[in-house]
């Protein structure tokens, strides 16, 4: 192959190449598909022509762009910047439990411990809602550390954002990621009686979980955050009630954590690889994605075995796979991988904004003091990580399903799972069409909900 | 042009927005006209004529309606030489590398001398016959009789000898011979038309009427993209039928799509004539200031808000598993669809003819006359119809034997469907039974050709099913068709209630006493006979490849004719054929 040409730009990370991108991929199989990148486009082919497309012939692409309306092989750029419409507060830059993996290292982000003060919130929160129109929602999200440390702060800014968002006609949501282990009965009514997405931090089955989500003395944390969610999830009320394990390098089994989380009676149950942190031994590894990947496809064969066999309304449970299943159907392509510093930004407990929950404090992510949130920095974030400005993405072809892999991720620990999430989509891809055809009315839901 | 039908299949929602379906638009199907002055009037036939030679494009320059003819101007006028013509890299058979060499050669040579200059066609020629377009007395034919000359060409090979005129003796260039071949204007399989014409090609010589012409234009000879008569918008929240329409049948009257929103509360419904509805049509002024708010009509129905495709229902349907369940099911479709064809004939039967009710009415029922006209129209139509369905029915299995490569097909004509299926939770199955139109035959009608109902149920299943990547695409297009219809159906037979219901439940003023005859009655014996010849041909007619089966279609309409005068004349004396007896 020849060498490819590269150019130099600002960042070392971002070297374009300036060869042509692919613009198609061919899943082989038995029943070969394509995916037009641009536009997220699935195509199931004849086995004849799939061959000669995957061996470059000219005529079958021709044939294939032919079948398309117009395509394009790049996104267009970031265009106009929108007001943010989700904002994090981290409310508690601090922790009632050491999980030895965490990112936020207990919640302090590597600094001191810190909590937010009403004031901090409420300025946020005004802002936020001011620079929504009537009748657009807005998501305010709660994170920590634990951020039910700083409950005072929690009840008061949902009943602040409650307010400001009925004065202005705007709809407003809420959000928070808890390990649950402090959730008291004030709590639970205020999840239930405001539109609420918990995520409750549990790995799995209460000995995988206590084994790194100690409280401070050392003690497991399971037992206790099961017991302080389960009326949640037997009357949820407004709220939304779901679980996200971390997986660590010693455990890849997924399907058995989904299946232990399940028992428990969460009815959504998501899963991310420990990327980074202060314990080094559990983080994945380059050589675990394999091992990784294994692990994904059989939770998420157990997934579709369960949908199957399911005898009343059938409802998703594992999110990796729901998530990628409707950004298939729905063709989602993107040019970046979140909303962090687009339609989400985070507050420190200070009020500077950052650009998600997962970069406070850093001032490589930094986009402004208190009030004074930069559309300039947001801006110069962006520019430089849409996929199509930074190889390898540009050469990917789940470049548009991937947008480019966490931002905080990537510069703390590189790409070293891209094989993992091209091997997890590529998968998902063909699971697809079977999926859709079996279970119609999971694909029909997510229709109805706007992009 | 059809490579990528059977080759490539859209999965998820971005990739089946953004497929280019091989086939023609919407727009172009005649289902999709939205006029009622003048259907049919969707393109120009001319249009298709002006590229009838690939290569060449002509107009057909008439001087008819001049006051002083210029015979120099009249005829086929060369306007054109198309050399990027795509049918000229894909000749027929009949043409060899070289000969479209030498055909290219000649047009190129055509295309060098023609600006600034006037070629005409002089001379056509097909299989050795030469048309000469001059007439009698030496002079051009005029154009509306070239393009009807032209008309009658077959598709295969065809030479035109092009002349120059308009220059003085001396000065012409030599005449160009052409040897070519006559286009096939659509794709045999799909029925495409042909890549040559350009958007907007087709329709370019209608009237493009617009502002004030839009409502005054004196011809009214426009395109059917200008509405004349439609059904209201449904209104948010409203019960609909699958296809769109509303439930309610008070909502079903038919609006002058020009109304002024203001005036036209005086006068709902669109009456029947164009001057009558002009004093409730927008002013001048209106339509200069407000054109923009007159209403977008898709499928006959202005559309209010987001329109949902009728193909949606079918989308969701659930796919046979197996082909011999899908042949079994078109089987079952067919002995239903004759069933219906009989019910809706005997029902039309039943009612009295115009003179009849004149005869009858005697002044208490003026509009009898006209209801009983109308709905016997509307039955012979919907009864017309499901015959034809029935003929789609083994199309399908005929299309199924040869994708499956076998040679041979057993039509399925008879026996009728004996049971009438469910109509829903609250309506079981029950024996068919041949009724005159009663208002409970007519709510029995209805209720057959719901959207919910069986057959369209099974309809949607046969869609689905034939929607997918491994049939071939012409046969998901004829049943959907097919499942289309049934909401017409619907809709007519909701009209024929409206019709009636003034003259009440009891008082069957409009009914012959026509009862199912005793089949040993020598008087339906001719009639009978007359049924059963049909289904025998039929039977003939739908056989595979058989060059009889155009004859005996023939034959089978003809006697359609037969049965249908037959059935009248018994009618008038209370007997109605029992058409079922046979099968019982």
């Amino acid at each position: 192959m020849n060498p490819v040409p590269l150019t130099l730009t600002t960042r070392p990370e971002a070297l374009v190449s300036t060869a042509e991108p692919p613009w198609f991929h061919v899943l082989d199989g038995a029943a070969p598909m394509v995916l037009v990148m641009a536009g997220s486009l699935l195509f199931e082919v004849d086995p004849s022509l799939a061959e000669l497309l995957a061996a470059g012939d000219p005529s079958a692409e021709a044939e294939l762009a032919r079948s398309v309306d117009g395509r394009t092989d790049e996104l267009e750029g970031l265009g106009p910047l929108p007001r943010p419409r989700a904002i994090s507060l981290n409310v508690a830059q601090s922790c009632n439990l050491s999980c030895n993996y965490c990112y936020a290292d207990e919640g302090r982000f590597g600094g001191t411990p810190v909590h937010m003060s009403v004031t901090v919130a409420r300025r946020a929160i005004d802002d936020l809602v001011a620079g929504a129109h009537p009748g657009e929602r807005v998501t305010v999200g709660f994170i920590g550390g634990e951020p039910l440390l700083g409950r005072a702060v929690v009840h008061d800014a949902v009943r602040h954002a409650t307010d400001r968002a009925a004065e202005s006609g705007v709809v407003v949501g809420f959000s928070i990621t808890t390990n649950a282990t402090v959730i008291d009965a004030a709590d639970l009514d205020l999840f239930r009686s405001h539109p609420f997405a918990v995520t409750v931090s549990l790995d799995g089955s209460e000995a995988t979980h206590d084994r790194h989500r100690s409280g401070r003395n050392g003690s497991g944390s399971w037992r206790r955050a099961v017991d302080r969610i389960r009326p949640l999830l037997e009357e949820p009320g407004l709220s939304h009630v779901s679980a996200r394990a971390t997986v660590t390098r010693d455990d890849l089994d997924i399907a058995g954590r989904v299946a232990a989380l399940g028992a428990v009676g969460f009815r959504e149950i998501g899963v991310s690889p420990a990327r980074t942190g202060p314990d080094a031994s559990l983080l994945i590894q380059p050589s675990d994605w394999n091992a990784y990947l294994t692990s994904m496809i059989d939770a998420g064969e157990d997934e579709l075995a369960r949908l199957r066999g399911e005898t009343g309304i059938r409802r998703w449970r594992f999110s990796n796979l729901s998530s990628a299943l409707t950004e298939i159907h729905r063709g989602t392509c993107r040019p970046l991988p979140c909303g962090a510093a687009y339609g989400y930004v985070s507050v420190d407990a200070g009020g500077s904004y950052a650009t998600c929950h997962r970069t406070i404090g850093d001032p490589r992510f930094a986009l402004g003091g208190p009030g004074a949130l930069s559309d300039a920095a947001r801006r110069t974030f962006l520019e430089e990580r849409l996929v199509d400005k930074q190889e390898p993405c540009r050469s990917c072809w789940a470049r548009y399903l991937c947008g480019g892999g966490c931002h905080a991720e990537v510069i703390e620990s590189g790409r070293h799972g891209c094989d993992m999430i091209r091997g997890w989509l590529e998968q998902c891809l063909m699971w697809y069409p079977q999926a859709q055809s079996t279970f119609p009315e999971l694909f029909s839901q997510m229709e109805q909900v706007s992009p | 042009m059809t490579d990528s039908v059977n080759r490539i299949f859209p999965r998820n929602l971005t990739a089946r927005a953004s497929f280019n379906v091989a086939g023609n638009p919407p727009s172009t199907r005649p289902e999709s006209g939205v006029g009622n002055c003048y259907p049919g009037l969707e393109y120009d036939h001319r249009n298709l004529d002006r590229r009838f030679f690939p290569g060449l494009v002509v107009e057909f320059a008439s001087q008819d309606d001049a006051a002083s003819p210029d015979l120099g101007r009249r005829g086929a006028r060369v306007v054109a030489v198309d050399t990027d013509d795509p049918d000229l890299g894909r000749p027929p058979q009949c043409h060899d590398d070289k000969a479209v060499k030498a055909l290219r050669a000649s047009l190129a040579r055509l295309s060098g001398n023609l600006s600034g200059r006037s070629w005409f066609l002089e001379s056509i020629v097909q299989d050795g016959t030469t048309i000469s377009l001059d007439g009698s007395d030496g002079s051009p034919l005029d154009g509306l009789v070239v393009w009807r000359l032209v008309r009658s060409l077959r598709p295969g090979p065809v030479s035109v000898r092009v002349v120059e005129r308009g220059l003085a003796k001396g000065q012409y260039a030599g005449p160009v011979q052409l040897d070519g071949w006559r286009r096939t204007y659509t794709d045999p399989q799909t029925g495409v038309i042909d890549a040559a014409y350009q958007p907007g090609e087709l329709t370019q010589s209608l009237c493009s009427p617009w502002t004030h012409d839009f409502r005054d234009c004196s011809c009214t000879y426009w395109a059917s993209n200008h509405p004349d008569i439609v059904m209201p918008a449904v209104q948010p929240g409203e019960p609909v039928l699958p296809g769109g329409a509303s439930e309610d049948l008070a909502d079903s009257v038919r609006v002058d799509w020009l109304r002024d929103p203001d005036l036209s509360v005086l006068h709902p419904e669109a009456l029947p004539s164009q001057g009558s509805n002009r004093p409730f049509q927008i002013s001048y002024f209106q339509i200069n200031r407000e054109w923009q708010d007159l209403a977008v009509v898709l499928e006959g129905r202005e559309v209010d808000g987001t329109y949902v495709p009728r193909s949606k229902g079918s989308d969701w349907a659930e796919p046979f598993a197996t082909d011999d369940e899908l042949w079994a099911r078109i089987v079952e479709l067919a002995g239903l669809e004759h069933l219906v064809a009989l019910l809706y004939l005997y029902a039309r039967f039943s009612l009295l003819d115009a003179d009849d009710a004149k005869e009858v009415s005697k002044g208490t029922w003026p509009q009898l006359a006209n209801d009983v006209t109308y709905a016997r129209s509307v039955l012979l139509e919907v009864a017309t119809g499901e015959m034809q369905h029935l003929r789609i029915a083994n199309h399908l299995l005929w299309g199924l034997s040869v994708h499956h490569g076998k040679d041979q097909f057993s039509p399925v004509v008879v026996p009728p469907a004996l049971i009438v299926p469910a109509r829903g939770k609250d309506k079981p199955a029950v024996p068919a039974q041949l009724q005159p139109l009663t208002p409970e035959t007519l709510q029995l009608f209805v209720d057959i050709e719901r959207g919910s109902g069986y057959i369209d149920g099974q309809y949607a299943r046969v869609t689905a099913t034939l929607r997918q990547p491994d049939y071939p695409p012409h046969l998901y297009q004829l049943a959907s068709n097919v499942a289309n219809d049934g909401e017409q159906h619907f809709l007519n037979f909701r009209d024929i209630q409206a019709a009636l219901r003034n003259y009440g439940t009891d008082e069957h003023v409009y009914l012959r006493p026509v009862v199912p005859a005793d089949p040993a009655d020598p008087r339906v014996a001719e009639a009978m006979d007359l049924y059963l010849r049909i289904t025998r041909a039929l039977t003939t007619g739908y056989e595979l490849n058989q060059p009889e089966n155009q004859q005996a279609l023939a034959e089978a309409r003809a006697l359609m004719f037969d049965l249908q005068t037959r059935g009248e004349a018994l009618a008038k004396e209370g007997l109605g054929i029992p058409f079922l007896s046979p099968w019982q």
